[in-house]
């Protein structure tokens, strides 16, 4: 049984697909995890939710213009963490008020052009649940620059992301430009969450984000284990879910779920035998 | 004569329609330790929070190191223990060690790094604050007290010449109270670096800091200890009794 099992995931390594899968599943599975660590912190993880939503009426938006759902969704996601931010600061809304606003009225644009223009609905709606088998030699390549970016971001501006992440007013005392970073934080995490559509599909992908991080929160003890073992969490998820998806004939996204879930179940225990020893 | 730190004159601040202050005047002098003084919601944590330019204010004018909080560039001058520090210290993944670091950043450039005499400053402040037991201690683990030491040495570990300070005291207990307070005055008298401490313990501050600035809303006074005792304004807002019950708790400040 396992050595069938294992011949299975040797031939399904040959396919391209898989292997598209596995790459650009990989790369958005460090940036999620290195995001998900801040965002989670700082009591902002629903944010990949509420873009994914907004993503749902950048895409219908997209099909209906003709254009490509992925890369035409990029400037209008990116603008709706934009929004998010400017309601959550400047205009005083309360954070998740901010997302949960901006995420109805993501999905309620998507359904509505969905209504009106007709004749795409199947396409819109096969992007809540993604798609792997689709992925782009050029979505490899966009996922690529993107946890670059991430990666660079996370390296310059450690410091800087850390004291935000602990208090936002001390930083600002501190001379951290905190807008200017937390403006570069979710300018990435939009770019990440519409990379990931394909993979989990929008009703997932805040999961990519918020559970990594939530796991090694459980089990590390300083700031640079936990985005380090964030990023490992992520990555096992990804090339199990996308395995196990492919041997059992499972959806991927919500496998590559459950094998996160599976992660943090683990540390809760780890965690918790940590804290009575 | 050496710069003023702190020059207000005519500060107003309104929030939401609301005036939360009004026509301010006072300096903070180069070893002034200033005891931010007024009851519950007259506007010191405001106070201090427009002063390092956290919030805006709506009239008047504010100078720190002789720049506008806005344009504020020399951060680190400054330390900064805010009243309800850390707040997402709850499972927040950062050793003692790691926090108390972090107040070196202002004096990093980009891309930020921390070298070998930063570590040393972060063991020498923990070492003089009693805290060095707790350095590599997470700091969800540890008590309102420690925790409230942890960030004062975040605050201090710069060697900023101006200290802010939103009631430090207040998770600590009575004796651990006093020998903070004469840390503190180490740290004016000795060292030579100006305090702005907000405090509601009216029955210590006297011993330590040198003026006080008393406010509710309005400004009520600003000058020295003894002067504070004598001051019509004060038993015009006080009432006589009970500005002197205050006067006779200062140890004497006032006599």
């Amino acid at each position: 049984m396992i050595a069938e099992l294992f011949a299975q995931a040797t031939e399904a390594l040959q396919f391209s697909f898989i292997q598209r899968a596995l790459l650009a599943g990989s790369l958005i599975a460090v940036s999620c995890a290195l995001l998900g660590v801040f965002l989670v912190l700082r009591r902002f993880s629903m944010i990949g939710d509420g873009l994914g939503h907004v993503s749902f009426g950048a895409i219908g938006l997209s099909l209906m213009l003709g254009l490509h759902p992925v890369y035409a969704s990029i400037p209008v996601v990116l603008l709706g963490s934009l929004w998010i931010m400017r309601l959550a600061g400047r205009s005083g809304v309360q954070g998740d008020a901010a997302i949960g606003l901006t995420s109805a009225m993501g999905v309620a644009t998507g359904m509505m052009l969905a209504g009106i223009g007709g004749g795409f609905n199947v396409d819109l709606f096969s992007y809540l649940f993604g798609n792997i088998l689709v992925i782009s030699a050029t979505e490899v390549w966009l996922s690529l620059v993107l946890t670059v970016v991430v990666l660079l971001a996370v390296v310059l501006f450690y410091h800087d992301l850390f004291v935000i992440a602990f208090e936002e007013e001390s930083a600002q005392v501190l001379g951290v430009a905190a807008e200017r970073v937390n403006t570069l934080l979710v300018l990435c995490t939009a770019l990440t969450v519409v990379l990931s559509i394909r993979i989990v599909g929008i009703l997932l992908v805040s999961s990519l984000i918020i559970m990594p991080g939530v796991a090694a929160l459980r089990v590390a003890s300083g700031f640079r284990s936990t985005l380090l073992l964030a990023v490992v969490f992520s990555l096992f998820s990804v090339w199990i879910g996308i395995l196990v998806s492919y041997l059992l004939d499972l959806p991927t996204g919500a496998t590559i779920v459950f094998v996160n879930f599976f992660f943090f179940l683990g540390a809760l225990l780890v965690g918790r035998l940590g804290e009575r020893g | 004569m050496p710069m003023n730190l702190v020059e207000v004159s005519g500060l107003s601040v309104r929030q939401g329609g609301t005036e939360i202050l009004k026509g301010l005047e006072f300096v903070v002098a180069p070893g002034d330790f200033l005891a931010l003084v007024g009851p519950n919601g007259s506007g010191k944590s405001t106070l201090l929070k427009c002063l390092l330019g956290l919030i805006p204010f709506s009239a008047g004018e504010v100078r720190l190191f002789g720049q506008s909080p806005q344009d504020f560039t020399a951060h680190s001058r400054l330390g900064y223990l805010p009243q309800v520090a850390g707040g997402n210290a709850q499972g927040f993944p950062a050793t003692v060690r790691e926090i108390v670091a972090s107040g070196r950043l202002p004096l990093k450039r980009f891309p930020k790094k921390l070298d070998a005499d930063d570590w040393a400053a972060v063991e020498s402040i923990l070492a003089r604050l009693d805290i060095g037991h707790l350095a590599g201690r997470k700091i969800d683990r540890l008590s309102g007290g420690q925790r409230q030491r942890v960030f004062l040495a975040r605050a201090m570990v710069a060697e900023a010449e101006l200290l802010f300070l939103d009631e430090p005291t207040s998770a600590l207990d009575p004796g651990t109270r006093r020998s903070f307070y004469e840390m503190l005055r180490d740290i004016n008298r000795e060292q030579g670096r100006s305090i702005v401490m907000v405090t509601h313990d009216s029955g210590s501050i006297g011993d330590y800091a040198t003026t006080l600035l008393y406010i509710d809303h309005t400004q009520i006074f600003f000058g020295s200890f003894s002067e504070f005792c004598h001051s019509p304004a004060m038993t015009a807002y006080f009432g006589s009794h009970a500005q002197h019950l205050m006067c006779r708790q200062h140890g004497g400040a006032c006599q």
